[in-house]
Formats: C-alpha cells, sequence, structure tokens
C-alpha cells in the first residue's frame, strides 16, 4: 500500500466522512484526521430541508456511530485556513498544523447570500445543522414564509412549511423553479405543484427590496409587489468552499481542479479532492463538473481511497449524475443529464397525475431521465443512459 | 453473508437495484424485495458498493 503515512481529511462533510471509511474498509490502518469546521458529530445533511424542519422530535442522522472514529483523530469546531501544499500541511484557524502525506480536501459548499437580505433574525440559509435548527424555531412561530429562490432547497423548505401549514410564498427569478436543473417544462409541473399546496409561486422576480420591522420583514420584488413575511430562506445556490486555499497554489475555479482520478492538479498526487467541493473534467458528460450531489460524494470518495491507497486502481470518476428531491410525498429523481438545453419527452405516465416520467435527450440520444414517483424508470432508464441509448430504441 | 433491508426507512429510490440487480427488485407495486438474502461471497464488493449508496442508510450487510 503506498500510503502508509498519515492521512488528512478537510472537512466532516459526506464526501470527507465516507473517503476516511473506504479508506479503512479497504485496509488502511495508518494514522487518519479528519477537520471539521462545525462542532457536531459528523451528520447527513439532505434530511436538514425535510424531515428535520417537520418531525416532532428532529434529530440528526449521524454519517458514522461515535465508535467508527475511534482511531480516527477528529478534530470537531476546528476551520481549516491554509494549506501548504508540498509539506502536505493544513493550517487550523487556532494556529496548530496537521500534516499529512496526503491530503483530501473535502470543505464542501455554503449557501450563497443574498446582500440585501443578510443572515440574522428573520433570515436565514439553509447549510449546516445550525442553519435548519434556526428554521425550525422560527417555523414553529410564523404564520408566512418568504423563499428566496426556487432551487431544490427553497422547494424543500417551502414543501415543508405548507405541512405546517405555514403560507408560504417563492420568489424566483427564472420562469420556472429549478430551471437550470430540470428544464422549463419539468420545472412549470413542479410551479404547478407547489401551487397545487396553496404555495404563491412568484416567477420572473427578484428582491428589489426589504425592510426589517418589528412584526416581520416587507420585501418588494421587482415588480413593484410586495411580500410582507415573518421569516425569510435565501436558497440560491451554493459556492465551493475553497477561500481556506486561497495563496496555497491549488488551483481553484469556483472548486477545487482536480483529475478524474480526484487528484487535485499540481498537488503532486498527495493531494486530493471530492464531494461538492471537487471540480472534474467528465468524460461522458463533456466539460468540467462540480456537483453538489449526495450521490457522486459517495462515489467520488469511492473512488479517491482506491486510487490513494493503491496507484494501480487508476480507477475514473465519471458517473451518471443522481439526485432526488421530496416535495408533498412525491419523490423526484434525476439521473444523467437533464439541463434546460436538451429536449424532452414523456416516457411514461401522466403529468396531470403527478407520476410519470420524462426523458432528456440530446440529438436524439438519452443523456436524462426525470421521474414523479415511478422509480423504476430511473432503475431502468440508468443503463440506457450510460450507454448513450439512442432515442428510437428508448420505450 | 446475509443482506437486510430496513424496509421502516426505504423510500424505494431503487440504487441498490441499480448496482445489484441480481439481489434487489421491485415487486409488482414498487415495494423493495431481496431477492437473495444470503447471497454468494463473490457479490459482496458489490453489495458493500450498494450498501454504501443507499441515501436512506437502509441497507445493512453482515457476516
Amino acid at each position: 500500500m503506498s500510503a502508509a503515512g498519515r492521512i488528512v481529511v478537510v472537512g466532516a462533510s459526506l464526501a470527507g466522512v465516507r473517503t476516511a471509511k473506504a479508506l479503512r474498509r479497504k485496509g488502511f490502518d495508518g494514522p487518519l484526521a479528519i477537520i471539521g469546521e462545525e462542532d457536531v458529530l459528523p451528520y447527513d445533511r439532505p434530511p436538514l430541508s425535510k424531515q428535520f424542519l417537520t418531525a416532532d422530535e428532529p434529530a440528526l442522522k449521524p454519517l458514522e456511530n461515535e465508535e467508527f472514529y475511534d482511531g480516527v483523530e477528529l478534530r470537531l469546531g476546528q476551520r481549516a485556513v491554509g494549506l501548504d501544499r508540498t509539506a502536505g500541511a493544513v493550517r487550523l484557524a487556532d494556529g496548530s498544523k496537521v500534516t499529512g502525506e496526503h491530503v483530501v480536501i473535502a470543505t464542501g459548499t455554503r449557501a450563497r447570500s443574498l446582500p440585501l437580505l443578510p443572515d440574522g433574525e428573520r433570515v436565514a440559509r439553509l447549510r449546516s445543522a445550525a442553519d435548519a435548527a434556526r428554521i425550525r424555531a422560527a417555523l414553529s412561530s410564523a404564520r408566512h414564509l418568504l423563499v428566496v429562490g426556487g432551487g431544490f432547497i427553497g422547494c424543500e423548505v417551502a414543501a415543508s412549511a405548507r405541512s405546517l401549514g405555514i403560507e408560504v410564498t417563492i420568489v424566483e427569478p427564472a420562469s420556472a423553479p429549478v430551471v437550470r436543473g430540470v428544464g422549463e417544462w419539468v420545472g412549470g409541473v413542479l410551479a404547478d405543484v407547489h401551487r397545487d399546496h396553496g404555495v404563491d409561486v412568484r416567477l420572473g422576480v427578484s428582491v428589489a427590496d426589504a425592510e426589517f420591522g418589528s412584526s416581520g420583514v416587507s420585501v418588494v420584488l421587482t415588480d413593484g409587489s410586495q411580500v410582507e413575511t415573518d421569516f425569510v430562506v435565501v436558497g440560491i445556490g451554493a459556492e465551493a468552499c475553497t477561500d481556506w486555499l486561497d495563496g496555497s497554489g491549488v488551483p481553484l475555479a469556483n472548486g477545487v481542479v482536480c483529475d478524474d482520478r480526484c487528484r487535485v492538479v499540481g498537488g503532486g498526487g498527495r493531494i486530493w479532492a471530492a464531494g461538492d467541493v471537487a471540480r472534474w473534467p467528465s468524460g461522458t458528460f463533456g466539460g468540467d463538473r462540480r456537483v453538489e450531489h449526495w450521490t457522486n460524494a459517495v462515489e467520488q470518495s469511492a473512488v479517491l481511497a482506491a486510487n490513494l491507497l493503491d496507484d494501480a486502481a487508476d480507477l475514473r470518476h465519471d458517473p451518471v449524475p443522481y439526485v432526488w428531491s421530496d416535495q408533498y410525498g412525491h419523490k423526484i429523481q434525476i439521473v444523467g443529464d437533464v439541463g434546460a438545453r436538451f429536449e424532452t419527452t414523456l416516457l411514461r405516465g401522466s403529468v396531470a397525475e403527478r407520476r410519470f416520467a420524462v426523458a432528456y435527450s440530446d440529438h436524439g440520444v438519452l443523456c436524462g431521465v426525470v421521474a414523479f414517483d415511478l422509480p423504476r424508470e430511473v432503475v431502468q432508464k440508468r443503463p440506457l443512459i450510460a450507454s448513450a441509448a439512442r432515442m428510437a430504441d428508448v420505450s | 453473508m446475509k443482506v437486510e433491508v430496513d424496509l421502516g426507512l426505504c423510500e424505494h429510490q431503487g440504487v441498490c437495484i441499480g448496482i445489484a440487480p441480481d439481489v434487489f427488485e421491485f415487486d409488482d407495486d414498487g415495494g423493495l424485495v431481496v431477492l437473495q438474502p444470503e447471497p454468494p461471497e463473490s457479490a459482496r464488493v458489490l453489495l458493500e458498493d450498494a450498501e454504501a449508496a443507499c441515501p436512506l442508510a437502509a441497507i445493512t450487510i453482515s457476516g
């Protein structure tokens, strides 16, 4: 095994913890450190916008139980502030250094902020457990919630708030929710689903001004209309947490630039990256990608661990992307590439019944599927997407 | 080796079926079925992948 020395994982994220787990599972029994900024046992994020907000007794879902960290140097509540890439030394906020033969960058992303609506008593973004706890507390007394941004996080928070009986307005500058993700057609269905459940969906507008009063927030939209609300959740996307790498020589481009073996470019084979923070060239789908999906973090960390421990493994990370969203009891699943630029075809089911699957194709080649409550379609089409099947052969 | 799925946690995403179609399957009602609760040792790597890939952590491989 080529990695006898210490391995330092920066980021107690899904990618970070799964990398550690895969390293141990593959037989690495040397020193292993995980550095995490948050002061809680590493936990799973998908429930934060769903069950964590709506359950009677909210509980974080730990990624691994405490015993997993026996024999792991788990340094929580410690932020990495710098990296000496040639020495493999990670500098922490308290001035200490953790040095490894290998360094794994898994610092993830942070939610983008909106200058007009900064975090405060009546405004939150959702990324961490602490954020989710604040939103949950606010929802316990709110009558109205404004969600700024119709991405998946915003849509899920909106659905959770509706299930608690709270009035909700979604403001989205594009022509439909999640347009960049799934295109106009499916985005339009999603807007209808939210309207069916009583959400006031405002499309093609954004926030022009906000005034904070003693009893709430008054938000003016770009069409001149006004929304009075008790609480605002800003969900306008995420950006890679790479500021701690500024000046380190690690190439950054809204993400850490690595190859498809999870090696950071210019890292001398000792610096690695996985999860939301990693940007790598995708052979199958073309171009450089940075993917914020749960499943990508899981798959990429497994590839990383295999390559780190054994040069001969030489595994490529080039998966068919997969992500899901839960809204109003619907399971929405996305597999492959489903951007707005592709042609869409109804494959199965009925939009009116909110149970359907849509194929996305590029010049007659199947590249992705979105399914509403039809998981079987996702299972069946995934291999066809991987093999770039022609639409004429897809049924 | 034993494969167990906690059907209380399972949300029928089908990720495991994509990875190990010989072991997992949807029944006609869309419920998850474990076709081989005690699969051969040769399936271990694949099943560990399925265990790791389950978004609900509903799969347990033991033995």
